[in-house]
């Protein structure tokens, strides 16, 4: 038998334990002392779940730009033509610039910074239109020669191609960054068909007319096209990875007699079948720059359910975990207007409101499994605020149903309640961060006059004062995260206007405004730390974009811009959250499906770890 | 193919759905213990580990429907002063997507 040297040319070394795996190590082979086992680090593909487009802008038939990390989803068509630009940073998605002329059918190339979208079909009908993109802004550039939609583009900002397109159409055009000029025309006239690669190495398979699919693929090289190997799956208007060179690219989805998942890796040469799309789709959007690494969002099912789904393609020697929502334990009392503190294995709520319709001073704990009632809150309130740990926390504020604002505190060690000082300003729904010995509190409702106050407040350990500055706008029901001195905050309501976007950081003694969210949001919850944090659920009105009463939806913030994140299963407001200083937490009953919910969900982020394999010899 | 099924399980707590779950199909929450489940195996079987009662749309949607309005009845017997406080606003209809 042969040495394993001997047909590699390479000896297996020897690690008294795994190496410190990084991409280096994909392919390699080493024995573990310890385990006695030969081991390798093999690259694994898979399409894992992303964060979904902004939901009001499920749509299909947008064009893609950029890569996994760096996205963008242009126009198409929702319930009419998008004129919307969304930007996804390889966790999620938020809100770009606009583009002048909505369209769908669109022709897209280049990166997130640097972007291109030609032709297409708008309102009026076929445009030439062709609009640039800076990174934040679309800017009308010269026209393209023929109007077209549903075709296929490559390239780049400065060299991009377009070519074929609903009819069916032949013919290509070369962008130099000014100006248009004709190419040479495809073998095979078709729309919808996959494409990536560069103006002078371009790739064209798969596509339409509806009359029946076609797998032939072409390659272009500057100036005329050649049929080459074809695809294995005859389709059309699915996504490539159109940033990728075409010796390394990959076709996702589309139509065949009906929507399929399949996806196809291409070298160059040949085409293999990789692992499927997790939802079947057509007219769906695709990034990606090489056939390792896309992303693949919207589109359509055979009814015309359009998607906001968004899946990414990953091949690597890490095993990445998406973020999700599980369920947690039942709380032994269902309520709203709950408040709590910890972490998302070591968390207190207390106070709440009852069926019918009464306040409780039951408080739970949570070990990361189960609730288990601990001492009770000295008094029966709701919507009060809680800071600290789970053994060492303030209960403060709160109403007393209907209409009372006692502003008392109440320290929590683990086991009993201690009373503190009466708040400066008698406050519920308010924003809450800090220890027990040194919190501060950010605005609420006051239940007189303007109903919603400005005021800023600190805490000591034992008494409340009024801090010299006072928040931006006044405003209740807001959400924070942070500490007492690096505090972020966003959402809240000041009537009568609709929930602000509008959000804020503190740093102890001053206020800075930050990146607007997503939506408006009131009755939330919100965990993290001032540059990572996640707000969902609560209201989210349609009127700023959201999905309106007791959303689903998260968000996070990464200390200076919003993206989608995953959603909650059940949709809830007033109800209790963790306050973790990290991605790991958990919400708990609220007002949802039923007004005294007991359900908790428990939020993980995703994760990504290199790992290696034992090889053997079945 | 229906690309969502809908069924009526009770929420036991931990391990009603997991995170595996939450990747595997889609799962979204509604009143009276209904469930939108994403049209596929893991989906399906989920619903039926979970001793769920599979509905049809329009049946589900009249179970939504029953307990929003006795919701909307009971706010409607609130006091004003109940009715304004922040927060507490008259439940809305649901209507299945």
């Amino acid at each position: 038998m042969a040495d394993y040297a001997d047909i590699y040319g390479k000896r297996v070394k020897e690690f008294t334990n795994d190496p410190t795996l990084n991409s280096s190590y994909e392919g390699q082979v080493w024995y573990n002392e310890n385990s006695g086992t030969l081991r390798s680090a093999v690259a694994i593909e898979a399409w894992s779940s992303g964060s979904n487009l902004i939901t009001a802008k499920a749509r299909y038939t947008q064009g893609g730009v950029g890569t996994q990390t760096a996205a963008l989803a242009v126009g198409g068509y929702s319930t009419g033509i998008v004129t919307e630009t969304e930007e996804y940073n390889g966790s999620g998605w938020s809100a770009g610039g606009a583009l002048g002329t909505g369209r769908y059918g669109i022709y897209t190339a280049g990166t997130q910074t640097a972007g291109l979208a030609a032709t297409g079909k708008g309102p009026p009908g076929v445009v030439t239109n062709v609009e640039e993109y800076n990174g934040s802004s679309w800017s009308e550039v010269n026209n393209n020669s023929t109007g077209r939609f549903l075709g296929s583009s490559c390239g780049t900002q400065t060299a991009g191609l377009i070519y074929g397109g609903a009819g069916p159409n032949n013919q290509t055009e070369e962008y130099d960054g000014t100006n248009w000029t004709n190419g040479g025309n495809l073998n095979t006239a078709r729309n919808t068909g996959f494409s990536s690669g560069t103006q002078t190495a371009g790739l064209i398979a798969g596509g339409g007319p509806g009359s029946g699919n076609t797998a032939a693929s072409e390659h272009y090289d500057g100036s005329s096209w050649t049929t080459v190997n074809s695809m294995n799956t005859a389709r059309r208007s699915g996504a490539p990875s159109i940033a990728g060179l075409r010796t390394s690219s990959l076709a996702f989805g589309g139509f065949t007699t009906t929507m399929v998942t399949n996806t196809e890796a291409y070298d160059g040469t040949t085409w293999t079948n990789s692992p499927t799309l997790g939802t079947a789709r057509y007219g769906l959007g695709g990034a990606g720059d090489s056939s390792g690494s896309a992303l693949a969002f919207g589109g359509q099912n055979n009814s015309g359910t359009t998607y906001s789904l968004t899946e990414e393609f990953t091949k690597s020697i890490n095993t990445i975990t998406g973020a999700a929502w599980a369920s947690g334990g039942n709380l032994n009392t269902g309520r709203y207007g709950l408040r709590g503190t910890g972490t998302q294995t070591a968390m207190v709520v207390a106070g709440g409101n009852v069926p019918p319709n009464s306040n409780t001073a039951v408080a739970e704990e949570y070990n990361g499994s189960s609730w288990t009632n601990t001492t009770s809150l000295p008094a029966v309130i709701q919507d009060g605020n809680m800071t600290g740990t789970e053994t060492a926390s303030i209960y403060a504020g709160g109403t007393i149903n209907p209409g009372s604002y006692p502003g008392n505190t109440n320290a929590y060690n683990g086991s009993s309640w201690t009373s503190g000082g009466n708040m400066n300003t008698d406050v519920s729904q308010y924003g809450l961060t800090g220890t027990s010995t040194a919190a501060v509190a950010f605005g609420g409702y006051i239940g007189s006059g303007p109903g919603r106050t400005a005021d800023v407040q600190n805490y000591n350990g034992s008494s409340w004062t009024a801090n010299p500055t006072s928040l931006p706008a006044v405003r209740g029901l807001l959400r924070t995260a942070g500490t007492q001195t690096a505090t972020f905050m966003a959402g809240g309501n000041a009537p009568p206007g609709p929930q602000p976007v509008t959000s804020f950081s503190y740093d102890g003694s001053s206020f800075s405004s930050e990146a607007d969210s997503i939506v408006g949001m009131d009755d939330h919850g919100a965990w993290g730390t001032a540059t990572e944090a996640y707000f969902m659920g609560g209201d989210q009105p349609t009127g700023t974009g959201g999905t309106g009463p007791k959303a689903v939806n998260n968000f996070y913030y990464n200390g200076t811009s919003w993206v989608t994140s995953v959603n909650m299963t059940t949709g809830k407001n007033t109800f209790g959250f963790s306050k973790s200083p990290n991605t790991a937490g958990l919400v708990c009953g609220g007002n949802g499906p039923s007004a005294h919910m007991n359900t908790t969900e428990e939020f993980t982020g995703e994760t990504s770890v290199a790992t290696a394999k034992t090889l053997t010899t079945s | 193919m229906a690309h969502f099924i809908y069924g009526v399980a009770t929420n036991t707590g931990k391990g009603f759905f997991t995170a595996e779950d939450r990747r595997a199909f889609f799962l979204r929450g509604y009143p009276a213990d209904v469930w939108m489940v994403g049209n596929n195996v893991s989906g399906a079987m989920w619903l039926a580990e979970k001793g769920g009662v599979e509905k049809t749309k329009s049946e589900a949607q009249a179970l939504i429907d029953a307990e929003i309005t006795a919701a909307q009845t009971a706010w409607d017997a609130l006091s004003d002063e109940e009715k304004a406080r922040p927060g507490n606003d008259r439940p809305a209809d649901v209507i299945l997507p």
